[in-house]
């Protein structure tokens, strides 16, 4: 490169630094050096740009970090990476995810503790239902118990009732509210530790519905209005299969497709193979693993008799 | 019909055959026991025969009262009602419906199975999970183009235009003007040799590899003291010239006029008006006649400086500050 300081000493010095100028800013358009003056000419005559758009101008980074942000912000409800969404935060609770743990946790917790009082309020629930302290039309009597009382009828026994109008006589909580408020936090009182772990695990469990949902209702999926018995969409699953086998990351389809295969079965079992085989092609090098069954009929199919297509020699006189 | 050679693996046939009889996914076994085993728990056993006999019709409850049945506990421990838990972000679920439950009935669904599981319809879940599949991978592709937007160009961002142009505006922003200029130089300037642009040599060399260089430059050039070697060789693209020699021939080219010029001229294909000695061709005042004004060049600093300060032809002298020092100095 002839720099400045010799330029200078050959051409006058102002056109010299003009010169280098120029240099250096043709130098920052894309590729320039694969063009010749006349596409260059073109390219710069046909150019858009953004006169007349004052905001886009304004912009001082490529992409405004507050629209980067709230891109992210607002799409980015998953567990991935910057909020993106695997398969298991779409459909996950079908694969186990989340809750068959929960749920683990959940009878191990409830198995530590005495909850004879809520069986015996529950099987209250069930016996004042079923007429066994009384009509539905009332007077219901229940003898023991938070929710002990003489109610009018069956709802006044649910719902509670403080003082009884037909019997002038005390009433009680009733079922409903005093599992609610007498049953209940009484458990909570005796199992802190317990019932404060239950909570995380139905919370997290409620997570995960809301969250499944909420992408399925964004994705425009409503499985209960999805077509029954549809080839096609089997077709198209098998056939993606492969690639469904390189998509190895996290929560992705590979583990999600591999937690609902039925091994129990020759389909369920071929899923998985069918997986790997398709992972295993992106980790060998050059060497496919598909041994594609061949698709050409065997035998094949007779020929049609179709019309000639080629004109006959000589060709018939015209009429 | 032509048909491709193959398709299908072995695995693939033998799936295809089992999901087209419903068979071979379903919901994740271990969910499903665990299931089980907290539906028999006997706290839960009493609790939905309690709303089995409550929302029996002989049992004569108010069917207002159904909701609070399923709500157990939900406030302060859902756990203990099988209830679904006060959750930030719920949204709206049936009624009347038990969490295990909920749970359950969502996980068949999505294999085409009715509440309380059944015969399955897999063709469901292959449209759902298809559909979700490609739903997350282009949000997905929205979402990590954002993140990656913040250092998309490495920091090399200058402005709007300069994004779509190519970088072009970066350069001279009134494109139009620029364009025509640009159109009427020709082949005058060597785009794959711009670290010499402004170098007789330069010109020299992309005169010859367009059409020659005719008698008289070189007795222009030999009148004017460049080294014999060079003007015998100037037609050679590996010709090398010392700055004494390129001295001599832009002092050469400023005799260049008339007839040798317009040679020069029309070899090259330029057209550009006001062009007097050959040595005009190196100054970007003259070959950019109308569009010079609005030349910029982005310095070290990022910010663009115009190259002229006036209509006369002024060079920016500040320039030299911002530009890169292997553009400056030799020694750099």
């Amino acid at each position: 490169m002839t720099a400045l300081d010799r330029l200078s000493q050959i051409i006058p010095p102002d056109q010299a630094l003009a010169n280098k100028a120029l240099s250096v800013a043709l130098q920052q358009i894309t590729n320039i050096s694969s063009l010749n003056l006349p596409r260059l000419a073109n390219a710069v005559s046909n150019v858009q740009t953004n006169f007349g758009l004052p905001l886009v101008n304004a912009q001082k980074s490529a992409v405004d970090p507050a629209v980067a942000n709230s891109l992210v912000n607002t799409l980015g409800s998953g567990s991935g990476p910057s909020g993106t969404i695997t398969i298991n935060d779409s459909m996950g609770i079908a694969a186990g995810v989340v809750v068959a743990n929960a749920m683990a946790n959940t009878v191990t917790l409830i198995n530590s503790m005495d909850l004879s009082d809520l069986v015996s309020i529950y099987n209250d629930i069930q016996a004042t239902a079923s007429g066994t302290y009384g009509p539905p039309e009332g007077p219901i009597i229940i003898a023991t118990g938070p929710a002990a009382g003489t109610y009018d009828n069956i709802n006044a026994a649910f719902s509670g009732q403080m003082a009884n109008m037909t019997s002038n006589s005390a009433g009680g909580n009733g079922l409903i509210p005093s599992v609610n408020s007498n049953v209940i936090p009484a458990l909570i009182t005796t199992y802190p530790s317990q019932t404060a772990n239950l909570n995380t695990n139905w919370n997290n469990m409620m997570t995960q519905l809301n969250s499944e949902k909420t992408i399925q209702e964004s994705a425009s999926v409503q499985f209960a209005n999805l077509l029954p018995n549809s080839n096609p969409a089997i077709y198209s699953f098998v056939i993606s299969i492969p690639s469904y086998g390189q998509d190895t990351s996290a929560n992705s389809s590979f583990q999600y497709l591999e937690s609902v295969a039925d091994l129990t079965t020759l389909g369920g079992q071929s899923l998985v193979a069918a997986l790997r085989q398709g992972q295993t092609n992106i980790n060998s090098t050059g060497i496919a693993t598909s041994s594609n069954v061949p698709v050409a009929p065997n035998p094949p199919p007779p020929e049609a008799a179709l019309t000639p297509s080629q004109y006959p020699y000589p060709l018939p006189p015209t009429s | 019909m032509a048909q491709p050679a193959s398709l299908l693996t072995p695995f693939q046939l033998t799936v295809t055959d089992s999901l087209l009889h419903n068979q071979g996914i379903s919901v994740n076994a271990q969910f499903v026991t665990k299931m089980a085993t907290f539906n028999n728990l006997p706290y839960i056993t009493a609790l939905t025969d309690a709303i089995a006999a409550a929302t029996s019709p002989g049992a004569q409850l108010s069917p207002t009262i159904y909701p609070e049945l399923y709500s157990l506990g939900s406030g302060n421990c859902a756990a203990l009602g099988d209830s679904i838990p006060v959750h930030t972000g719920n949204i709206a679920y049936p009624g009347n419906v038990l969490f295990g439950n909920l749970l359950l009935a969502t996980a068949y669904s999505y294999m085409g199975q009715g509440p309380s599981g059944g015969a399955k319809n897999l063709s469901i879940f292959c449209q759902g999970f298809g559909a979700l599949v490609g739903y997350n991978g282009i949000t997905n592709n929205f979402i990590n183009s954002a993140v990656n937007s913040q250092n998309y160009l490495g920091g090399t961002y200058t402005n709007a235009d300069n994004m779509v142009s190519g970088g072009i505006t970066s350069v001279n922003i009134c494109t139009a003007q620029w364009g025509n200029d640009l159109a009427k130089l020709g082949g005058l300037i060597d785009l794959n040799n711009l670290d010499e642009l402004g170098t007789p040599l330069a010109l020299v060399q992309q005169l010859a590899s367009l059409g020659g260089i005719t008698p008289d430059i070189a007795l222009y050039f030999t009148n004017a003291g460049v080294s014999a070697d060079v003007v015998v060789n100037l037609a050679s693209p590996t010709v090398n010239a010392s700055d004494a020699d390129q001295k001599a021939m832009y002092a050469a080219m400023t005799q260049i006029t008339g007839t040798p010029l317009s040679q020069i001229l029309k070899i090259m294909g330029i057209t550009t008006t006001n062009i007097n000695t050959m040595a005009d061709l190196l100054n970007p005042y003259k070959i950019f006649p109308t569009s010079f004004q609005t030349l910029t060049v982005t310095g070290t600093n990022g910010v663009s400086q115009n190259i002229y300060t006036n209509p006369d032809g002024t060079v920016n002298s500040t320039l030299n500050q911002y530009l890169p020092k292997i553009a400056l100095s030799s020694l750099s």
